[in-house]
């Protein structure tokens, strides 16, 4: 074939760089003709590991070796032990779903806060927070309570662009409350205590969920017709849904004690374990309650079918991540930001001014696992080094509070990216989910609906950075 | 100009300074002809540089043998426990008659790799939480966090194996998962298990990993005589500079362990006498199981041997 | 299950589409039940540890081996459901035969992909597996030294099975294009708004209520 097409002479002088914005473009262009989104990614990765090592090595032996290095990374990604948390923080999600725990909650938290402003809505941000707390995913969050919340917003004639949205915003929350399936993608990647990173991510969340409740109520009083509160329960009626929500509560304690409880022989379980346990917990409870095989099996095809889903999405995306090493782009980044001079707030706010803008099309896996071996170590040096005294750093902390700061405002910023147009995959999801109970609501409605709720992130953002505090008190304790 | 793409994991450190020391020596050596980008984790995972060679999806990697035994049967002869090596430099001794090996070499062309150089490593010492465990009765249901050979001595004293990865290492034992940790003083330093430890093992010495550097053999064969000259000529010196600045690491480990209030533990000579006993038959057992394999395996492992001897008395 | 908007009727693709179906959603629940064999295998691991002392030996290979179970047996039959996500902000604006020109395109751009994964994930496979070795193993568990390669088998012997599901699919937006019509077989079809508002109520008070 090199004899017809001398590949690397017509790739002479093609500078790799360039290809690599190109082909960002050409992924975009696929992904808005409706190519799903996981093969697109995967598929201009390839194209771009083509160009490269066409250019070097030509067009036959260039072809093979882009498609064997293509060909390793579904196997070797989807087999990272860290990521077994997501299947299990899926199907913990099914089953309560399926056990009916879920729906027990969200009725809570609709009699005891349904009567304010947009009061399904607030009920819907406390039920996710407090679902986030047995669910590590939120992309399963979104999906369980938009099964959930959104049918009854719905029938309550909830703006149905709204409702969707509030759900899609809502499952952020379970990334930042423990356990969280990224949470310990972003320990492991920077090797930063799982323990502490987790603890750090309760106070975060909890604030991130009272703003996006401070936002619904604002909204309902702005806008008249978004949606009514639900109002007339007695107390009596609150404190008897109380314990219908208590085996969420149950599952809370084994989780939180597993990890951070210390006997004379230490903890009960590493927080990767600890899923596990919480959806067995969660498997027993559903059982116990009655779980026929039908669902069982129901439950299974879903969390299988949204698992395999996700790890897709996961080596699609990593497929162009290996071009973009190739291509040096994330090596290109650290020295732009290296080389500026400026306040350290500034590059920071830079950065993640980067991450909005790179989560508009990314998964908030992908993004960590592409930008942190850049971000990180930047934002370590522009604090000071990795051996800083809190009084001679730039952000006032150790290197190690630094990491978990970074660290929860990052997971902060992909969480972010879930709700953000075109690519946000909450929102894909909670379409998803609406289309499958055959639900009025496209994604254009979920984005539109999703984003007054990034206003309340970038707030969330800017509380976490001004008062670190907020981050760092609960992991001081250990 | 020769630009080569190398694949090493994880951040800069003791452990790949060899390798940056080698592309600033062929970069200066050939005023910028052959030059080597290094990338951490961006072309490859670190269990598959080897097939990034056998690709041809890079021109240098940096692999370690325990992370795939089956990929590299001959050289885990030197991550066998108790062989023994003192120091680096016997390590390094070792490792390269090894290499050396016809066997190795073959092994090493099934995935078009070259052995340039190896990563010394010095013996995976153990940290631990609570009362020391300075005999073997101690060990006994002693959890610890040690893979493959390892893990197969410690078993062999009572021990019970557990599995955790490195980057999990921290945490895990932070939590009690694990009382004790194998090895080698930078990972110690570089996954934090040394800040939460309370004692080291400053003599236990059970065994290492062996960590080789190689080339693809096709781009190595189509370097220039002059360019291939260079490569090969910048080995012994990198070998040196990393031997140099690993050394001063170690130096370093006496007031990191005084640092953090890390006591020191001396295991008596009888008590390791009696490892290295407990060690011979997974020795054997080795040497069956390549054998099978179709290796010389009395072969390598009197390599080791005889090479420890050599170094020693040429001393 | 009860997602599927696939049509079916006595034609040959038809038939075969159900037939494929059979085989991904048994491989689909495989998958799903290995996420429960993780999980209990989670709490063997812990209670023979914390208990007996006696964790589940080389726990985390065996984790990263069953993890590629439930990562790829449901990649077929997600495609069946169209459960991928995609952007469908144009798609969803066509009908007819550009609708099923643009899903053929889409397609076919994912069996091109699909082909190429199939050849580079059998070429990973090959490069763990060695007749003339032990248990055949050429790569193995950095623990317990557990042979890689049934694991990277599962990988393209998944793509395959998507593979044929692509080639189905293409059959049947092939048969829209050339039919026309809004509603060809043995292909997920996008829902039509009345359709969608005649369920909501039913949904509402059926679906949801467990
Ligand atoms: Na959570
Ligand atoms: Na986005």
């Amino acid at each position: 074939m090199d004899e017809y097409i001398d590949m690397r002479a017509l790739l002479e002088g093609v500078d790799i760089f360039d290809v690599s914005l190109w082909l960002c473009g050409l992924l975009l262009i696929l992904v808005l003709i409706g190519v799903r989104v996981a093969f697109a990614a995967a598929f201009v990765g390839i194209v771009g590991l083509c160009v490269f090592f066409m250019q070097r090595q030509g067009f036959d032996r260039g072809l093979v070796t882009a498609l064997k290095l293509a060909g390793q990374v579904p196997h070797s990604k989807s087999s990272g032990y860290a990521l077994s948390l997501i299947p299990t923080f899926i199907v913990i999600g099914y089953l309560a779903y399926y056990a009916g725990l879920t729906r027990t909650l969200f009725e809570a938290a609709k009699r005891w806060v349904g009567w304010v402003p947009g009061g399904l809505g607030v009920s819907t941000v406390f039920a996710t927070a407090g679902f986030a707390a047995v669910s590590g995913a939120s992309v399963a969050t979104s999906a369980v309570f938009a099964r959930i919340a959104i049918p009854e917003m719905l029938r309550l004639n909830y703006d149905k662009a709204f409702a969707a949205g509030v759900v899609a915003a809502g499952g952020t929350l379970a990334s930042l409350i423990p356990p969280s399936a990224i949470l310990v993608i972003y320990a492991i990647i920077v090797e930063e205590s799982v323990g502490k990173l987790l603890l750090a991510g309760f106070l975060p969340g909890f604030v991130s969920a009272l703003i996006y409740a401070g936002l619904v109520i604002g909204l309902a009083k702005w806008k008249k017709n978004l949606g009514p509160p639900v109002t007339g329960y007695t107390w009596g009626e609150r404190f008897a849904s109380l314990p219908g929500a208590m085996p969420i509560m149950f599952v809370i304690f084994i989780i939180i004690f597993s990890i951070y409880y210390r006997g004379e022989d230490g903890a009960w379980a590493t927080p990767t374990e600890a899923g596990a346990l919480g959806a067995f917990v969660v498997l027993v409870m559903a059982l116990w309650k009655g779980m026929k095989w039908r669902e069982l099996k129901g439950a299974l095809m879903e969390a299988a079918k949204l698992t395999a889903m996700i790890f897709a999405m996961i080596w699609g995306v990593l497929i162009f991540v290996r071009f973009l090493g190739f291509a040096q782009l994330p090596d290109v980044f650290a020295n732009f930001i290296g080389g500026l001079e400026y306040s350290p707030y500034l590059i920071l706010l830079a950065i993640l001014l980067v991450y909005v803008v790179l989560g508009m099309f990314m998964d908030a896996i992908g993004m960590l696992i592409l930008t942190l071996p850049v971000t990180f170590p930047a934002i370590i040096a522009l604090n000071g080094g990795p051996d800083v005294t809190r009084e001679a750093s730039a952000f006032g902390m150790t290197a190690e509070e630094c990491a978990i700061w970074f660290g929860i405002i990052v997971v902060k910023m992909a969480e972010l990216c879930l709700i953000t147009p075109p690519i946000g995959l909450n929102c894909f999801v909670v379409a998803g989910v609406a289309k499958d109970s055959k639900l009025p609501i496209s994604v254009q409605d979920v984005f539109r609906g999703a984003s007054p709720f990034f206003v309340a992130d970038v707030v969330t953002v800017a509380v976490l950075i001004a008062f670190p505090g907020i981050v760092l008190w609960l992991p001081s304790l250990i | 100009a020769t630009e080569w793409n190398v694949s090493v994991w994880g951040q800069r450190r003791a452990f790949t300074e060899h390798i940056h020391y080698l592309a600033d020596a062929v970069a200066e050596a050939t005023d910028g002809e052959f030059t080597m980008n290094i990338s951490y984790g961006g072309l490859s995972n670190n269990r598959e540089n080897l097939d990034g060679i056998s690709i041809g999806a890079f021109e240098m990697a940096q692999f370690c043998a325990g992370y795939h035994p089956d990929k590299n049967r001959a050289i885990t002869v030197l991550e066998l426990p108790f062989m023994d090596v003192r120091n680096l430099d016997e390590e390094v001794a070792v490792s390269h008659a090894v290499y050396a090996h016809p066997a190795v070499a073959e092994e090493m062309a099934q995935w078009n790799a070259r052995m340039l150089m190896t990563s010394p490593m010095p013996q995976y010492n153990l940290v631990g939480t609570g009362e020391p465990r300075d005999e073997i009765a101690e060990m006994d249901g002693m959890r610890v966090r040690a893979t493959g050979g390892l893990g197969e001595l410690f078993s062999a004293m009572g021990a019970v194996p557990t599995s955790v990865t490195s980057s999990e290492a921290y945490s895990a034992m932070e939590g009690g998962t694990v009382d004790t940790v194998a090895f080698a003083q930078h990972a110690h330093l570089s996954f934090r298990t040394i800040d939460i430890a309370d004692w080291w093992t400053e003599n236990l010495n059970p065994g290492t990993v062996n960590c080789p550097v190689v080339v693809n053999i096709d781009a190595y064969e189509a370097l220039s005589d002059e360019h291939r000259e260079i490569l090969d000529a910048a080995v012994d010196d990198a070998i040196d500079y990393y031997l140099e600045n690993y050394g001063e690491l170690l130096a370093r480990w006496d007031a990191v362990l005084e640092e953090r209030g890390v006591e020191r533990i001396t295991i008596a000579d009888e008590q390791l006498a009696q490892m290295a006993e407990a060690a011979a038959p997974i020795h054997a057992a080795w040497i069956e199981e390549m054998n099978a394999a179709g290796l010389p395996a009395q072969d390598l492992y009197d390599l080791v041997g005889a090479t420890l001897q050599e170094v020693r008395s040429g001393n | 299950m009860s997602s599927s908007n696939v049509l079916s009727d006595d034609s040959l693709l038809s038939r075969i589409d159900r037939a494929v179906l059979r085989v991904e959603a048994a491989l689909n629940l495989i998958g799903g039940a290995t996420i429960i064999m993780l999980v209990l295998l989670a709490v063997w691991n812990v209670v023979g540890r914390k208990l007996f002392n006696a964790p589940v030996p080389g726990y985390v290979d065996w984790i990263s081996q069953f993890m590629i179970l439930f990562a790829f047996l449901g990649l077929s039959y997600c495609q069946r459901e169209g459960g991928h996500i995609r952007m469908d902000i144009v798609v969803m604006r066509l009908k007819g035969r550009p609708l099923w020109f643009a899903e053929f395109l889409s397609v076919l751009f994912m069996l091109i992909l699909t082909t190429g994964l199939i050849y580079g994930s059998w070429h990973h496979f090959l490069r763990s597996f060695d007749w003339d070795m032990a248990l055949y193993s050429r790569d193995s568990s950095i623990d317990i030294g557990l042979p890689l390669w049934p694991a990277k088998l599962v990988v393209p012997a998944a793509f395959t099975l998507l593979w044929v599901r692509l080639v189905l699919q293409l059959w049947g937006y092939g048969r829209g294009l050339v039919q026309g019509g809004d509603a060809p077989v043995a292909v997920p079809l996008p829902e039509d708004p009345m359709e969608q508002a005649l369920h909501e109520a039913e949904t509402v008070s059926g679906h949801d209520e467990r």
